[in-house]
């Protein structure tokens, strides 16, 4: 895809991201320096579902988009590395949707992949493993795994 | 194309999620490999479905399987070929003892890959007409079934919405006018067609990849089948990234989130006509890779395409050698290696992940180069012939015992002791780090020997190369030696390259050889093509005028003969 089109697309993500987005999450490109911002990545926020051991936490999730996008996908990443099966110690993101090879498809909003990352927090794919902590906890310590979420919904709880 | 092999290779391939739906909107949100579950139970399907079409599969599966286990690959695979003729009946006799339907080399054509075309049309035209789908339809459908047909048409036939559903073609097969296929234009359903119609008018379309905020008129926009559309500019931008992707464009789906209509040559020449011809490159590779009947020639930058005889579309197992008629490349029809007789293809596959998950450990061990061993000065050896004479000290020794040559040689018998094995006299000790090592020191005997065979295979092939050479400049020179009397040489040359080749394979061959009474008589045919073939490569290394020409003639022929002896007598299923 022409270089051309990924900041186009990227404002025209924006303004449908702030006409309407899902209760609970912020996204936006992040400003540089001088006060301006830089369309090319994006700072946003995911939280936890309702009623699992994730809720109550925001979790900062930053993407980097190349001007290849939208043909290839965005990067993902925790902000923090989070704890989770699914996450590599970088923090990178291991989900079909945001792989090329799989799942990604030019169509696929910001919207779309950031409720698939929610998604994601409390339906981990063990055939996936990314960290081995995480990974070995929720294998063969559930109890011990849980502990860890919530503490981790804790540590990413908003102040205000 | 078999049942075996398509539920064998089936993993390689991934079906389309047969749970979505075509037209969602939504993404489907499953971590990586909870595709890799879906395919599972995709395969589970295939496997029911299998059974359905043939109540004999499990059976085939499982001699298969048998086939794994080393040396049994060679009958199963005559009886699954037996099976063929008579009718699926796993329980028949093999036909003629495990010969194959084609014998070596004959009937294999080398054609080049544009003359493949007609091949792939005549059998997507078929699949058109049985299945009453469109050629692009049916282009799929044929592709996603490797190419077998037979088993494509039943499995359609069964159930044609799963199938298509499965291989990504549903709404390029519904959205016709109901199966009477040949739709122009991908077969967009005739009510949204007119509905686009009258909005186009009044209302400007919008592209789901730029969102672009003007819009887009509806000639500006391309669709799917499944009622997709982009604009052509993205749509033009999506197919050639799709395209370098390489060989897995073919398998492209839909641009919507979640879809998973496949993309065709119909979207290719409307979006993107001036990247159609590698779009179409890239559909005749995949059918070449996965028809079963043909092969691409493994020569460097060769596009020539080996083809089966016969409409089987089962590789004979160590059957079947082809020779390309353009770069002169012979390979085997079934795996693409160099001939590896008397080696099966599964074994030899073995042997090399084998050859390379130990190659540090033996080329730790084997060191390209030896120290003497009376003077310990380093050797190269340079010439094909195990019998070395120190350049430093004259002592003449065996290159692969190290042992005096004195030893070896044929009054005593001594020198084929260097093609066996060994176990010695440390077969008591049964703690695992020696059976560890005396597993190694085994695996190593027979590397050395395959490694040798092997450099020795390249010295002779350089030898036959200066022998040719000189034939050309001794027909120029005109001198009082024609270049007939060379030829004797050629055919040595020859006949070297060849059973070095045979020989390196025997050790790996022997490496997987079980029965040690088998194991005894193979050992003794392999020692006498050694023994002939080490004399006959030392006779072919003197100066041409110390050269005895009818001793070199005759050692020749022997040589043949004793390499026809052991390849026979393994394919004779090693009885005498």
């Amino acid at each position: 895809m022409s270089s051309g089109i990924a900041r186009g697309r990227l404002s025209e993500e924006r303004k449908a991201w702030r006409r309407d987005h899902p209760f609970g999450f912020y996204a936006r490109p992040m400003s540089k320096g001088d006060g301006s911002t830089n369309l090319m990545s994006w700072e946003t926020g995911i939280p936890g579902k309702e009623n699992t051991d994730w809720e109550g936490g925001v979790y900062k999730v930053v993407l980097e988009f190349s001007d290849e996008y939208p043909s290839k996908p965005p990067k993902c990443k925790f902000v923090p590395p989070l704890f989770h099966p699914n996450v590599y110690p970088s923090g990178t993101i291991c989900l079909s949707i945001l792989n090329e090879e799989e799942g990604w498809r030019p169509a696929i909003t910001v919207k779309q992949m950031l409720l698939g990352i929610q998604d994601l927090l409390d339906t981990p794919n063990p055939n996936s493993p990314a960290q081995s902590e995480a990974y070995n906890l929720f294998i063969n310590n559930k109890a011990e795994y849980k502990r860890r979420v919530k503490a981790e919904a804790r540590k990413n709880t908003p102040s205000s | 194309m078999s049942d075996e092999d398509y539920s064998e290779e089936e993993y390689e391939y991934e079906y389309s999620d047969a749970e979505s739906n075509a037209g969602t909107d939504d993404v489907s949100m499953d971590a990586r490999s909870q595709e890799g579950e879906e395919e599972d139970a995709d395969d589970d399907d295939d496997e029911s479905m299998t059974d359905t079409n043939n109540n004999n599969s499990k059976k085939k599966a499982a001699s298969d399987n048998d086939g794994n286990n080393g040396t049994n690959k060679r009958r199963s695979t005559g009886s699954f070929d037996s099976r063929r003729r008579s009718g699926d009946n796993p329980n028949a006799a093999p036909v003629g003892g495990g010969k194959f339907d084609f014998d070596d080399g004959s009937g294999i054509r080398m054609l080049p890959a544009d003359e493949l075309k007609p091949i792939m049309a005549s059998q997507i035209q078929e699949a058109t007409e049985v299945l009453g789908v469109s050629p692009s339809a049916a282009a799929v459908l044929m592709r996603e079934h490797k190419w077998a047909k037979e088993r494509l048409f039943q499995a359609f036939f069964d159930n044609p919405e799963k199938i298509q559903q499965k291989c990504g073609v549903l709404a390029r097969c519904q959205g016709g006018c109901g199966g009477c296929g040949g739709t122009e234009g991908g077969g967009e359903s005739g009510s949204s067609k007119a509905a686009k119609r009258t909005r186009a008018g009044t209302k400007k379309k919008h592209c789901e990849i730029c969102l672009d905020e003007d819009g887009f008129d509806a000639d500006e926009m391309i669709g799917m089948p499944c009622g997709h559309e982009f604009c052509e500019t993205c749509w033009y931008g999506f197919i050639a990234n799709a395209l370098e992707k390489g060989p897995l464009c073919v398998r492209e789906s839909c641009p919507q989130a979640g879809c998973k209509e496949l993309i065709t040559e119909e979207e290719v020449e409307r979006a993107a006509p001036d990247l159609l011809p590698k779009f179409e490159t890239y559909q005749l590779r995949s059918f070449v890779e996965t028809y079963g009947m043909t092969r691409w020639c493994p020569g460097p930058g060769c596009e020539q395409v080996a083809v089966a005889p016969g409409s089987g579309g089962v590789f004979a197992d160590a059957g079947g050698v082809a020779s390309c008629n353009k770069c002169e490349t012979c390979f085997c029809l079934k795996c693409g290696e160099e001939p590896h007789a008397p080696v099966t293809c599964k074994d030899l596959a073995m042997w090399q992940e084998k050859c390379r998950n130990e190659s540090e450990t033996a080329n730790w061990i084997l060191a390209n180069t030896k120290p003497c061993p009376k003077c310990s000065s380093r050797i190269e050896k340079n010439q094909g012939c195990n019998h070395m004479t120190c350049s430093g000290c004259r002592y003449e020794f065996c290159w692969i015992c190290m042992g005096n040559w004195t030893e070896h040689g044929a009054n005593t018998g001594g020198y084929y002791k260097c093609n066996k094995f060994d176990v010695g006299n440390e077969g008591n000790d049964q703690s695992d780090a020696a059976k560890a090592k005396r597993e190694l020191d085994r695996y190593l005997h027979y590397y050395k020997r395959y490694h040798n065979h092997s450099q020795a295979q390249d010295f002779a092939k350089k030898a036959l190369k200066e022998t040719e050479a000189r034939m050309v400049l001794l027909q120029e020179q005109n001198t009082d030696t024609v270049w007939t009397d060379v030829e004797f040489l050629k055919t040595a040359n020859e006949q070297l390259v060849e059973c070095r080749k045979v020989l390196k394979y025997t050790y790996c061959y022997g490496f997987y050889l079980q029965d040690a009474e088998k194991r005894q008589r193979f050992e003794y045919h392999q020692e006498m093509l050694e023994r002939f073939t080490e004399n006959l490569s030392e006779l072919s290394e003197k100066p041409l005028r110390e050269m005895n020409r009818t001793e070199v003639v005759n050692q020749t022929r022997v040589v043949d003969r004793f390499m026809k002896n052991i390849l026979e007598y393994v394919d004779n299923g090693m009885e005498d």
